[in-house]
């Protein structure tokens, strides 16, 4: 199926927020970002409502357009819906995850969404990792959490670097080169404010409390990225970023086995690939640079990465 | 040499189930056994040593005579070097890659 073409003209933000609620509720609302296309039905408002926002410029797929997978966001019967109302993400008729808070429904689908594109891209290796680009070539952040990987992800993108994705890099088995994702960066207690600072223009969500993960905040894409999602990228760095207080910007190169070792060790499904995956991560690395980069401010880091764009391509 | 463990002295033979495919930078490598999907970081030493195996050095004497082809008698007869190569000798039996070679029939 030509998804560009399946997705070309409607958005999710052409559907006013009355039309959208009712959608989600009854047959549904499929969106295109990137390579997948998902169908979500959800009764929950806040769903509606964090949708309309953030993915308010993402192409909408019709009724007969194929999706990927189909999510239900959907309040959990029973005497809690009045005492404590929680809320669960099913997949194919199997919750994905342990039912929520209520409040907690849009993290939940950003993450029953994570979950199933790792479970589905197997034209892909997938890499935890967030991708940026800046003039063609691709830089690739795998990090632990805690790391300051989706800070500077969401600072870059607010500085000249479109961004591919903020989790997931999809690295095609068929050529090596990048799929965008284009959803909403996830960002994370200090992060969230931090951002807020460094680019007051970032649309986020409403801050959602008490998560396994702290105060979660999901900043939109601009909108120029999106309309740019069908365009792949070549892969020229792979950056281990950790964000360290007051330290300055240090980059330092690392070796390729180590550094496909570690990016091996962040992939959902090297060990499902086999000998395709091998070959796709040592190709990737083959094609990049590999640094550890530790920084204390964003400013110093954009900086850095800005010098590895303006150098050519070797 | 120094003495070596007995396995690690031979005669063995690769894995005959297994199949092995390798990147290397010049330096450093990685190397999956495609059946399991196993993947290992080899060091150089690790490498050329898995080099030697396959193309057919099939105990500790052999590899010994490939690499001091490479390296020097000198330092292929170091004790230390000789240790190393036990090492991962061992390494290489613990993960199945390599395995005594069964006695004739």
């Amino acid at each position: 199926m030509d998804r560009a073409a399946a997705g070309a003209g409607l958005t999710v933000g052409s559907l006013s927020p009355e039309r959208l609620r009712w959608a989600l509720a009854t047959q549904g609302v499929a969106v295109r970002t990137g390579p997948v296309g998902f169908r979500v039905l959800s009764d929950v408002p806040a769903v509606a409502a964090a949708l309309g926002l953030l993915y308010a410029d993402h192409p909408r797929l019709g009724s007969a357009d194929f999706c990927d997978f189909e999510l239900h966001v959907r309040r959990v019967g029973g005497l809690r819906r009045w005492l404590r109302p929680q809320v669960q993400a099913v997949y194919d008729g199997t919750p994905v995850f342990e039912p929520l808070p209520l409040g907690h429904a849009f993290p939940l689908l950003e993450w029953a969404l994570n979950h199933c594109v790792t479970s589905h891209a197997f034209e892909h290796l997938t890499l935890h990792a967030a991708v940026v680009e800046r003039g063609g070539r691709a830089a690739i952040l795998p990090a632990p959490p805690g790391s300051g990987k989706s800070t500077l992800c969401a600072a870059l993108v607010h500085r000249g670097w479109r961004l591919l994705s903020d989790e997931l890099a999809l690295v095609a088995l068929a050529d090596g080169r990048l799929a965008p994702l284009a959803r909403p960066v996830s960002l994370k207690n200090r992060s969230i404010e931090i951002i807020r600072r460094y680019a007051p223009e970032a649309v986020f969500s409403a801050e959602t409390h008490d998560t396994a993960k702290g105060t979660v905040a999901h900043m939109s894409v601009p909108r120029e990225h999106v309309r740019r999602m069908d365009e792949t990228a070549q892969p020229a760095w792979v950056v281990f970023p950790r964000w360290v207080a007051d330290a300055p910007p240090q980059l330092a190169p690392r070796a390729k086995a180590d550094a496909m070792m570690e990016l091996g060790r962040n992939s959902f499904n090297y060990g499902t690939l086999g000998r395709s995956g091998f070959d796709a991560l040592a190709d990737l690395v083959t094609a990049c640079d590999c640094f550890d980069f530790s920084y204390g401010q964003l400013d110093d880091a954009i900086a850095v990465f800005d010098r590895l764009a303006q150098a050519p391509p070797p | 040499m120094t003495v070596a463990a007995a396995p690690t002295i031979g005669p063995w033979r690769l894995n005959p189930v297994a199949e092995w495919h390798w990147r290397d930078w010049g330096g450093d490598s990685v190397v999956i056994e495609v059946r399991s999907g196993q993947t290992l970081q080899f060091d150089p030493l690790s490498a050329a040593v898995m080099a030697c195996i396959e193309a057919g050095a099939s105990d500790l004497a052999a590899v010994g005579t490939m690499l001091a082809d490479d390296l020097g008698a000198d330092a292929a007869a170091d004790a230390a070097f000789a240790e190393s190569l036990c090492t991962v000798l061992e390494r290489l039996f613990r993960l199945g890659w390599i395995e005594p070679l069964p006695e004739p029939a």
